[in-house]
């Protein structure tokens, strides 16, 4: 159905009598429509949807639903009595979208999901996009007072544009490589070419999300030592409901193009937040703050090797490798006390002296300045590894940082005014020191120190 | 689901708000008034992307605003502000006040009832009967802390205030104090 013949259904309804006070104009068109995608949590699947906001009074679409919500025959939550086009710039319409599924946001007093539309709840009616929408495509919202969609009450006016493509992501770039190196020492010019695919949502209306992907080339030689393929499925979601903690688990399966080098590599990860409201007294003062809590993180890795095609620059590795690395990061520490320091211009931010509650909430929330800290623990537990005494051998690793925000530097402040002026952490000095387990080097122990100079966004 | 009431309307509005505050687990927002809460900018009390994205799953577990993206977080920049997109106050305000005024407009469309003058909707201005009884009841559904004194004061004026519209007297309301 065309624009055209829409809007000329919609006239004839509009002049049909029929008791309604706002069907005696044509229908209007300024439903207000946004594009939304997220990421539905625990199932962690993504979405791409149309909102409709149905809920702001005074509005052309508040006042239709209050009056169809005396319509026995009608429901905000049904698809029959929506549509989603592609239009073009002229409002002609390209092609249909197709709608899963109706979403009413929201609970209601009763801590149950809207089940129909009244007195502006829910405040926002999702429809659930099935096709194919690319990003950058116009779509135009109508809403119909029937299922066979011959009278109009209402649409967007076609402006609106999808930001997100529900398509899954292809790509193929061919490319001439002149000189490529052979795994047989050779060099010569090939034809290769790069693909890559992703579906991140393999499985819709499912309670976890599973996802594919794959990253390859190919070449027009086989010993072409560039070629390879990655194809990797995955599943994820969080582990509790209220609380956000995504695990996923990928099985990947890579190596060349004519397989002589082949292997598959399991992983599995979490990571979390703990809850750390307790802590406002121990570490929330004039000594330390710490308004964030530490991240946990756990990731393992298996790789079973099935062929391995040995080089001079490839060696020989182990058929099996097994790796888990727990993570402990902790960031955003300061320490209000150093502000009293010789070489800082600034007095600590003052929690105590605020007269009221609301006024100390909005106190002890500012960001700290001064000095602060970041540290990362972490190690690697190699099961199928073992040390020279023959046990299993474990990497611990770490780092922390000083931070300087260089404005809080009275000498830096009066003589860097370009990166000190307006913004208090537009550049910072990091001092670190790190004793880092390499893992893509064998798993080589390197301790430094460091010095830089951050910019922050 | 039974209809919901006007007063419950408003009520739930403040329901979620506090839903949102628990969501803040880990913040010193948790803790602060629920209208320095309602004003506090998102990510300015959850700079970080775990933060924000553990807000956003808690948050939308226990209102069922499940289409909410951390990206919602800066668009909105205050937690009321986020709040009005799915629940919006001044609706709730309005849908109250319209129960509550003038016969002659309580079952007008909403546009007409927001261009309708305060005099015409609640006869008498700020003393008048008909006011008080929407006065005590919207104090009844909004927490004190934002409602204060000061704030009743400056929304009598409005009501008294010759030409005032629902329109500007309902965002006054929504916007607290």
């Amino acid at each position: 159905m065309s624009f055209k013949t829409l809007a000329g259904l919609a006239l004839a309804a509009a002049l049909i009598p029929s008791g309604r006070a706002y069907a005696q104009d044509a229908p209007p068109t300024d439903l207000r429509v946004t594009a939304t995608s997220y990421v539905q949590y625990p199932s962690l699947n993504p979405v791409t949807a149309i909102s409709m906001h149905v809920g702001d009074y005074g509005t052309s679409i508040y006042d239709i639903l209050q009056t169809e919500s005396t319509n026995p025959n009608w429901s905000c939550a049904t698809a029959a009595f929506y549509q989603v086009a592609v239009v073009d710039k002229a409002h002609k319409v390209q092609r249909q979208i197709n709608v899963s599924a109706v979403r009413l946001i929201g609970y209601g007093p009763d801590g149950q999901r809207y089940t129909h539309c009244e007195k502006g709840h829910p405040a926002i009616v999702d429809l659930v996009l099935d096709s194919a929408v690319k990003s950058g495509d116009l779509l135009q919202v109508f809403v119909y007072e029937d299922a066979k969609h011959t009278k109009l009450l209402i649409s967007s006016d076609g402006t609106l544009a999808a930001t997100a493509s529900t398509e899954p992501a292809f790509t193929a770039t061919p490319q001439a490589a002149p000189g490529e190196a052979l795994n047989n020492g050779a060099t010569r010019t090939v034809g290769q070419i790069n693909l890559a695919f992703a579906d991140t949502n393999l499985i819709k209306k499912s309670p976890v999300n599973l996802y594919a992907k794959s990253a390859d080339l190919f070449s027009t030689d086989g010993k072409d030592s560039k070629s390879a393929f990655a194809v990797t499925l995955g599943i994820q979601r969080g582990l509790f409901d209220k609380w956000y903690s995504p695990w996923h688990l990928e099985q990947t399966v890579q190596g060349n193009q004519t397989a002589k080098n082949l292997s598959t590599v399991t992983s599995f990860g979490l990571n979390t937040l703990p809850p750390w409201h307790w802590t406002k007294t121990l570490l929330n003062n004039s000594f330390i703050l710490a308004p964030l809590p530490p991240e946990p993180s756990i990731a393992g890795l298996y790789t079973h090797r099935i062929h391995q095609f040995v080089t001079t620059k490839t060696p020989l590795l182990a058929v099996d490798d097994f790796s888990v690395n727990p993570l402990f990061s902790w960031s955003t520490i300061s320490f209000p006390f150093t502000c009293k320091l010789l070489f800082w211009q600034k007095a600590a931010p003052s929690t105590a002296a605020a007269a009221t509650p609301d006024k100390k909430a909005v106190a002890t929330t500012q960001t700290p300045t001064c000095l602060g800290t970041e540290m990362d623990l972490g190690l690697w537990y190699l099961p199928l590894n073992h040390t020279r005494t023959g046990s299993q051998r474990v990497d611990g690793y770490g780092d922390i940082s000083i931070l300087i925000p260089l404005s809080d530097l009275s000498v830096a402040s009066k003589q860097l005014t370009y990166v000190t002026k307006g913004d208090p952490t537009k550049f910072q000095l990091r001092i670190k020191y790190a004793d880092s387990v390499n893992a893509a080097n064998s798993y080589a122990r390197n301790r430094q120190w460091s010095f830089g100079l951050e910019v922050l966004k | 689901m039974p209809d919901i009431s006007p007063s419950q309307g408003v009520e739930l509005w403040f329901t979620n708000l506090r839903q949102f505050q628990a969501a803040c687990i880990n913040t010193t927002a948790y803790k602060a008034s629920l209208l320095t809460f309602a004003n506090t900018t998102c990510c300015a009390d959850l700079p970080s992307l775990a933060e924000q994205s553990n807000f956003v799953s808690a948050a939308a577990a226990s209102t069922g605003y499940d289409d909410m993206a951390v990206a919602d977080l800066a668009t909105y920049k205050t937690f009321a502000g986020l709040l009005n997109n799915w629940n919006p106050l001044p609706t709730a305000i309005a849908i109250l006040l319209q129960s509550l005024a003038d016969p002659t407009l309580q079952n007008v469309p909403s546009k007409a009832f927001m261009k309708a003058a305060v005099a015409t909707a609640f006869p008498g201005g700020s003393t008048g009967a008909p006011w008080k009884e929407a006065l005590e009841t919207l104090q009844s559904n909004i927490p004190a802390i934002c409602f204060t004194a000061p704030f009743e004061t400056a929304v009598n004026a409005t009501v008294d205030k010759s030409g005032s519209t629902m329109s500007v007297l309902i965002a006054q309301i929504a916007g607290l104090g």
